[in-house]
């Protein structure tokens, strides 16, 4: 069991590395979407099997909160001056403004991922009210912060 | 005979102003629309309220403050809401002297429904009547029971300020002649009670048009382009088209249904800007309410 862990473990890092390694290159406006469209995969990964489109799997809920983790741990690190604009960014001045609540609110997305992974049930009705609080992360910075789209 | 001609046309120049003067009075609701009224309904005011996405202008989180969302919300106002013709102040609405704690039913139903003031005067379509005026009474009867439980809140609200000409009252009579709605916005083929129930929520409580509408010179609702998006008030960014003819039209009814729960869209790109106060409140509702809005959205002519 142990053995199947592990391989899934290094399966997931084989994924996610590429990204993340990719995500390093170019400029930060670049970056800091690359980070945040994996983080909607991830997402979209907990999303789907709630949505009973995918089969509910606790190993594969508990990779993606590790994505979200780390994405939203370096995510602010990609906001420098300079980069309010260009690339079709979607970043309101809200964020350079209040740069310290950002920074906030994205520390807290990581440590409520890290949080919500160490209790993932095994049963996906008791996982959905999680989900839910959990997802109020998203909607609760995209509020302030990013141009509502299209 | 020149004399005569100018006599004539002065005449006819008054009658025309006396016309548009008698057109532009404030006029209050019939008191036969309040017969048979019972008790409000409060579990039923407060799904309107959740509908409406009231607490979206006229909360005090709305104004900036911290909150608890889980709270009944305390609707203190002092929103601002920024336009080309002005910066409109959001009213205390919770029931206390600083808001409408002395209101009746009369005047709450008189405000929501022809968007006339306890005074007579006409209140600015910032507060979207225009909407609201396709209100069934007895939910607005019912919200008003549901306002009623709602925490008292002291904060006094400036004044809009509104330059001329806008300030001029009995001008918005003019405007609301023009552009308050015909019964419906859009004509359905479909007879079906769901998308009625979906036209009711988007046209009249939910006042989805007020913000995805664009809007002509003069601020009123251009109905030919239903729904079809327009530029946000705020400044950044645009408020989406949402007509099967927009980046939703690929969205099936449950792909809708889902985002009004969730806020998260098909691809999990989650809710943001003004559209999260409002998701809030549509995951309030019941899911019935979520699906009649998604149908109603399919089904509304593509733009």
């Amino acid at each position: 069991m142990k053995a199947v862990r592990i391989a899934a473990g290094v399966l997931a890092l084989s994924l996610v590395w590429p990204l993340a390694g990719n995500a390093q290159d170019g400029e930060p406006q670049e970056v800091r979407q690359q980070l945040m469209e994996e983080v909607g995969d991830a997402t979209g990964v907990m999303g789907n099997m709630l949505r009973g489109r995918t089969e509910y799997d606790p190993q594969a809920v508990i990779e993606a909160l590790g994505v979200i983790e780390a994405n939203a741990a370096v995510f602010p690190d990609y906001f420098p001056e300079g980069s309010e604009t260009g690339f079709e960014t979607e970043a309101l001045p809200a964020i350079w403004e209040n740069k310290a609540e950002f920074e906030e609110r994205s520390d807290e997305l990581s440590s409520a991922a890290a949080e919500l992974a160490g209790a993932v049930p095994e049963d996906m009705d008791a996982f959905a009210p999680m989900f839910q609080e959990f997802s109020r992360n998203c909607s609760g910075c995209h509020d302030d912060f990013r141009m509502s789209d299209d | 005979m020149l004399k005569r001609i100018l006599i004539l046309l002065i005449v006819v120049l008054s009658a025309g102003a006396a016309t548009l003067w008698a057109i532009a009075a404030p006029s209050e609701l019939p008191y036969t629309a309040f017969e048979g009224l019972s008790d409000p309904d409060v579990a039923n005011g407060q799904r309107i309220f959740a509908a409406g996405g009231c607490a979206s202008c006229h909360s005090l989180e709305a104004a900036g403050e911290e909150g608890d969302d889980d709270a009944p919300p305390t609707l203190g106002g002092g929103h601002v809401i920024s336009s080309q013709f002005g910066d409109f102040r959001v009213p205390n609405i919770s029931p206390s002297d600083a808001g409408i704690g002395d209101w009746t039913f009369r005047h709450f139903a008189d405000a929501m429904l022809s968007g006339v003031a306890p005074d007579g005067t006409h209140y600015y379509p910032a507060f979207p009547y225009s909407s609201y005026a396709l209100m069934d009474i007895e939910d607005v009867n019912d919200l008003w029971g549901y306002l009623r439980t709602l925490p008292a809140s002291d904060n006094m609200v400036a004044a809009h300020d509104v330059p001329f000409p806008f300030n001029v009252n009995r001008a918005i009579g003019l405007w609301k002649y023009l552009y308050m709605p015909e019964p419906n916005r859009v004509t359905l083929e479909s007879a079906d009670p769901m998308l009625a129930r979906g036209q009711y929520l988007v046209e009249a409580v939910g006042h989805c048009g007020e913000c995805h509408t664009p809007r002509d010179v003069l601020g009123g609702l251009e109905t030919d382009r239903w729904l079809a998006g327009a530029p946000n008030p705020s400044g950044e960014g645009r408020i989406p088209n949402i007509t099967p003819g927009g980046d939703i039209g690929e969205w099936s009814v449950e792909d809708l249904a889902y985002y009004f729960e969730s806020g998260f869209t098909p691809d999990f790109d989650s809710v943001g800007g003004s559209m999260a106060d409002v998701q809030r409140g549509l995951a309030q509702l019941p899911e019935e309410d979520r699906a009649a809005i998604a149908a109603y959205l399919k089904a509304i002519p593509a733009r």
